[in-house]
C-alpha cells in the first residue's frame, strides 16, 4: 500500500465534488453489505462523488494507495456484488442522480448512474414514454445498479433485460480514464464493449453516465389474475401460454405462502386464499393483438384447470394486483428476521418439474419455501426465511441455495436471471462453466483492471478455483445447448 | 506450411491454390475442418505457426471489413462442419450451427410458425456469419436488434479451446456477457461454432404499403405526419423518392396501421425485394456506404450525402449509399463531421479504399485492442480487418 489509509481519507475529502466521506465505524455499517446480508466485508470508508470527474479523482487517489474500490448504487442487489469484500473504498454513486438529457424525437434518455429506476418512467411519462426494464425495487434502486447486474423485472419477458435497453455508458475504467462504450445513437462500432459491460457488477469498471432507450407507452394495457388447486396446474399453464407463442408483457408465478404472506401485510392485493398458486398475466400492445391473446390466455388457463380467471377492471384494480406482487419480497419480512432471495433460470418447459424437485429438496432438510417467479422467463425465485443467528439455519439454507442451482442446471437451466453471482454464486460457477469457458471471462477482465482493484473478489472465480475446491472437476461444461 | 493443418483435418482437407486471395493477402492453403473441434485444433496451430486464418462460411460478408494486415493468410472453409438446425418451438429457442444457411433456418422457423430475427440479408449467407458481422439490415430496429435475441453461443478460440457463453434460456446474467462481445466482431476474438437463438411467433399477417414523392425531405415530411410508428424504408432512384411503410402483426392491428400510413398497398413479397437490393454486392469499383445516427439526424445526412443517397431507414437512423471507390475518404470525414457512424461494404475482392472500413476510430480503441491482445495473442484471426485495423 502505497498511501496510509487515513491519509488516503484526508486525500478523497479533499478531491473537487466529493460530498462527502464517511469513515467512522457506525457510519461504515450500513455498507458492509447489499441486500444479501449473508456475506459482509467492512470498507475503509465511504466516499460520495456527485461527478464523472469526481470518481476518477478518487479512482485516481485509490490507485496510488494500491486499495481496491467497490461501486455501489442503493444497496439493494442481491448477490453481494456492492458487498467490500476485500476492504477499500466505497464509490457511493447515490448522489449522482441527475437525468442530464431528455430526447424525446430520439426515445432516449441519458442519466446519473443514481437516478432511482421508477424516477426516470415518471419523468418521461408526459411524453408518452417509459423505461421498461422494472426490477421490483424499483423504487429504490439505481439505473446504475441495474446497469451493473443487468437488472430484469416482471416486465422484462417482453421488453428484456437492462441490456437491449442501454445504448452507451459513460464509465470510469480502473486506471481512472474516462470513457463511453457503445455510442448514444446505438450505431457503435467495434467490440460491443456496452453489451459486456452491462452485467459485469461493478467488476470493469463505475458507471457515470447511461444513455437508455425509452418505450413508447403501450395502446392497451390488460391484466389477469388466474388461480390454480396445484402448483404444478399454474406451471403448465405458463408452459402453454409459451407454446402458443404469446408473449405478454409479464408472467408471474406466486405461491400459496406469498400469497398469505401478501394478503396479511399492506400489499394485500385480493389474491385468492384458497388458491395453490395463482398467475398474474399482463398484456400490452395495440388492441387487437391485446384482446386476442387474453382470450387465448383465458382459454390456456382454463385448459390447465384454473379455478378462476380475473381480469382487472380498472386501472386501480390493477395497481393492486401489481403492488401485492411487487411487495411480496417485503411482505415476507413478517415470516422471519431474515430472507434469502434466490435466482435461477430455467428452460420455460421444464418448469413444472423443476418447481417440485426444489421444494422437494428444500422440505428434505426442513425448509419450506415461499416461490416467486417471473414464469414466463422461466425464472425462479424461491424465498427462504431464515434467522441469521441461528448457525444451523445458516448452514442449511446456504446447502439449500446450492443444491437449487444444481437441480437448476442439470434441467439446462443458469445461476442467475437477474441478481447477479456476485459473492454469492462466484464458488458455483464451476457447475456450469468449463475452464475453457471461463478463461474468456478473465481474459476481459484482464484487459480492463490488470490491477484487480474494481470490485475485486466478484463474479467470476479465480484460475484453478474449480479444480482446487473439487480436484475432480474437469470442467462440467454444461452450458446446455 | 500446410503440415500441422493436414495433420488435423486430413490431406484431402487441405487445397493449396496457385494464385488466390482474400481480403488482401494470398492464400497459402485452403483447410476444411470437419468438426468444432477440429476448427478449434486448426485455430491453435495457426497461433503456433503464426500464421493468419480467414474463416468463411458463405463467403458473403467477406467485402465488410479492411484488408487483411498480412501478406499471406489460410482460408478457413467451414462449409464440412455440421449445418444442423434444431428447433424446440414449445420453449421458443433454436440451437443452429454456425454452417447452417440463414435462408434455410428462417425457412425451417416459419414451418413451425416462428421467425428469428436474424435477418436473412445476404444470398448464401451462414447463421455464423451473420452473428460475426451482425449488419444492419431492413428489418433493423433499435427495439428489436438480432444480437439482443442470441442466448447462447459456441465459439472455437485462438488457444484451440472451444468455449460457450449464455445458454438456452432467455433471461440470464451469470457472468459476463460474451454473446454479445463476439456478436459483431468480425471473427477477430475466435470463431463462432453454434448459436442458440431465441424465436418468436410469426406475424399472423404482414404487408407493405408504397407511395411516391418529388424528395425525401417531402416524404419524409409525410411520414411524420402520418401518425404511422412502424417500421418504414426510404428508396431513392432516378423518379424521386418512393416510401415503403411495412406492417406486420395481427390482422386487426395491420388493418389499423394500413389506414395510418401514406400510399396504396404493396405487392406480397416486395417488402423481400427491397431487403435483397439493399443487399446485393457492389458492382465492382463501388462500395456500399452505411451511415447511422439517431433518427432525427436522417434528413441531415441525407442532404449531406447528396445523390448517393440509395436507401434510408428514418426510424432506425441508418442511410445507405453508394459511391465510387475514390470518394470513400470523403465520405468517412463527411460522416465523421456529422457524428455519424460509417461502414462501407465493397464487392468481395475489391482493391484498398484508401480509409477504415469502419471510419473515424472509436472510443475506447485501446480497450478493444486490449481484448484482442488476449483473446488472440498470435494475431491470426483476421488480423487488421476490423474497426482501426484490430
Amino acid at each position: 500500500m502505497g498511501t496510509h489509509p487515513t491519509l488516503l481519507i484526508q486525500q478523497l475529502r479533499r478531491i473537487r465534488d466529493v460530498a462527502e466521506v464517511l469513515s467512522r465505524p457506525a457510519e461504515l455499517f450500513a455498507y458492509e453489505s447489499d441486500g444479501l446480508t449473508l456475506e459482509r466485508g467492512e470498507p475503509l470508508c465511504v466516499a460520495f462523488p456527485t461527478t464523472t470527474e469526481a470518481v476518477s479523482g478518487v479512482v485516481r487517489a485509490c490507485n496510488e494507495a494500491g486499495v481496491p474500490f467497490v461501486p455501489r448504487g442503493a444497496g439493494t442487489g442481491l448477490s453481494g456484488g456492492a458487498t467490500p469484500v476485500a476492504g477499500g473504498v466505497v464509490i457511493e454513486c447515490a448522489r449522482m442522480s441527475r437525468i442530464l438529457e431528455i430526447d424525446g424525437t430520439n426515445r432516449t434518455a441519458t442519466v446519473q448512474p443514481g437516478l432511482i429506476n421508477e424516477q426516470l418512467s415518471a419523468a418521461v411519462k408526459p411524453l408518452g414514454l417509459f423505461y421498461a426494464p422494472d426490477p421490483s425495487s424499483q423504487s429504490a434502486c439505481t439505473i446504475g445498479g441495474n446497469v451493473a447486474e443487468n437488472s430484469g423485472g416482471p416486465h422484462t419477458l417482453k421488453y428484456g433485460t437492462t441490456s437491449p435497453h442501454v445504448l452507451a455508458v459513460e464509465v470510469v475504467l480502473p486506471d481512472g480514464e474516462i470513457a463511453w462504450l457503445g455510442r448514444r445513437d446505438g450505431h457503435a462500432h467495434g467490440y460491443d464493449l456496452r453489451g459486456v459491460y452491462v452485467g459485469s457488477e461493478g467488476t470493469l469498471a463505475i458507471a457515470t453516465a447511461v444513455t437508455v432507450r425509452l418505450v413508447p407507452l403501450p395502446e392497451s394495457v390488460r391484466t389477469l389474475l388466474a388461480s390454480f388447486a396445484s402448483l404444478r396446474s399454474a406451471c403448465e399453464a405458463v408452459s402453454g401460454i409459451i407454446a402458443r407463442g404469446i408473449v405478454p408483457a409479464a408472467l408471474e408465478l406466486i405461491d400459496d405462502r406469498t400469497i398469505a404472506a401478501v394478503e396479511a401485510s399492506v400489499y394485500a392485493a385480493g389474491y385468492p386464499s384458497d388458491a395453490r398458486a395463482v398467475l398474474l398475466v399482463e398484456l400490452d400492445g395495440a388492441r387487437a393483438s391485446v384482446e386476442r391473446e387474453r382470450g387465448e390466455i383465458e382459454a390456456e388457463c382454463r385448459l390447465r384447470g384454473a379455478l378462476e380467471v380475473r381480469v382487472a377492471r380498472d386501472e386501480a384494480e390493477r395497481l393492486a394486483l401489481w403492488r401485492g406482487r411487487k411487495g411480496a419480497f417485503g411482505a415476507m419480512g413478517r415470516l422471519a428476521p431474515d430472507l434469502y432471495v434466490h435466482d435461477a433460470v430455467v428452460p420455460r418447459t421444464r418448469l413444472p418439474e423443476v418447481v417440485e424437485a426444489i421444494n422437494r429438496a428444500a422440505l428434505a432438510r426442513g425448509i419450506r419455501i415461499a416461490n416467486i417467479l417471473h414464469a414466463g422467463d422461466g425464472n425462479l425465485h424461491p424465498n427462504i426465511t431464515f434467522d441469521r443467528r441461528n448457525p444451523d439455519e445458516l448452514r442449511t439454507i446456504k446447502e439449500v441455495g446450492a443444491e437449487i442451482l444444481r437441480i437448476c442446471v442439470e434441467a439446462g437451466g443458469v445461476l442467475s436471471g437477474e441478481h447477479g453471482i456476485g459473492l454469492e454464486k462466484r464458488a458455483h460457477m464451476c457447475l456450469l462453466f468449463s475452464e475453457a469457458d471461463l478463461e474468456p471471462m478473465r481474459w476481459v477482465h484482464d484487459a480492463f483492471d490488470p490491477q484487480d482493484r474494481c470490485n475485486p473478489g466478484k463474479q467470476i472465480p479465480a484460475p484453478r478455483a474449480c479444480t482446487e475446491s473439487n480436484p475432480r472437476h474437469r470442467g462440467y461444461g454444461q452450458v446446455s445447448f | 506450411m500446410g503440415d500441422p493443418f493436414e495433420a488435423i483435418v486430413g490431406a484431402a482437407h487441405v487445397s493449396r491454390p496457385d494464385a488466390d486471395e482474400l481480403c488482401g493477402a494470398r492464400v497459402v492453403a485452403v483447410v476444411r475442418p470437419g468438426s468444432a473441434e477440429e476448427l478449434a485444433a486448426c485455430l491453435r496451430a495457426a497461433s503456433e505457426s503464426r500464421i493468419p486464418v480467414v474463416p468463411v462460411g458463405g463467403g458473403s460478408k467477406l467485402g465488410f471489413g479492411n484488408d487483411l494486415d498480412a501478406r499471406e493468410c489460410v482460408r478457413l472453409e467451414l462449409a464440412r462442419l455440421p449445418a444442423s438446425i434444431e428447433l424446440d418451438p414449445d420453449e421458443g429457442v433454436a440451437d443452429v450451427a454456425a454452417s447452417a444457411a440463414l435462408e434455410a433456418f428462417a425457412r425451417a422457423a416459419r414451418e413451425v410458425g416462428k421467425v428469428s430475427s436474424l435477418e436473412p440479408l445476404h444470398a448464401g449467407a451462414t447463421l455464423g456469419g451473420a452473428i460475426a458481422v451482425d449488419p444492419p439490415g431492413l428489418d433493423f430496429s433499435p427495439d428489436a436488434r438480432a444480437r439482443d435475441d442470441l442466448l447462447g453461443i459456441e465459439v472455437a478460440l485462438a488457444n484451440g479451446e472451444l468455449a460457450r457463453a449464455g445458454g438456452r434460456v432467455v433471461k440470464n446474467v451469470t457472468g459476463f456477457d460474451l454473446v454479445r462481445l463476439y456478436c459483431g466482431s468480425l471473427g477477430t476474438l475466435g470463431v463462432i461454432t453454434r448459436a442458440c437463438v431465441r424465436l418468436r411467433a410469426a406475424p399472423e399477417t404482414a404487408a407493405t404499403a408504397r407511395a411516391r414523392f418529388a424528395s425525401l425531405d417531402a416524404a419524409l415530411d409525410a411520414l411524420a405526419r402520418s401518425g404511422f410508428a412502424g417500421r418504414a424504408a426510404l428508396r431513392v432512384d432516378s423518379g424521386g423518392v418512393e416510401l415503403w411503410c411495412r406492417f406486420a402483426g395481427a390482422a386487426a392491428d395491420v388493418e389499423a396501421e394500413r389506414k395510418l400510413a401514406p400510399g396504396e398497398p404493396g405487392a406480397a413479397g416486395s417488402w423481400d425485394t427491397l431487403r435483397a437490393e439493399l443487399a446485393a454486392v457492389p458492382a465492382p469499383g463501388t462500395a456500399r456506404v452505411r451511415l447511422g445516427a439517431r433518427p432525427s439526424d436522417v434528413a441531415l445526412l441525407c442532404r449531406a450525402l447528396g445523390a448517393a443517397v440509395r436507401l434510408a431507414l428514418p426510424r432506425a437512423g441508418l442511410v445507405f449509399a453508394c459511391a465510387e471507390a475514390a470518394a470513400l475518404p470523403e465520405l468517412a470525414a463527411l460522416a465523421e463531421r456529422a457524428g455519424a457512424a460509417f461502414a462501407l461494404e465493397r464487392a468481395p475482392g475489391a482493391g484498398p479504399v484508401g480509409c477504415d472500413a469502419f471510419g473515424a476510430a472509436p472510443p475506447a480503441l485501446a480497450l478493444m485492442r486490449a481484448l484482442k491482445a488476449r483473446f488472440d495473442p498470435a494475431r491470426v484471426l483476421s488480423p487488421g480487418r476490423f474497426v482501426g485495423g484490430i
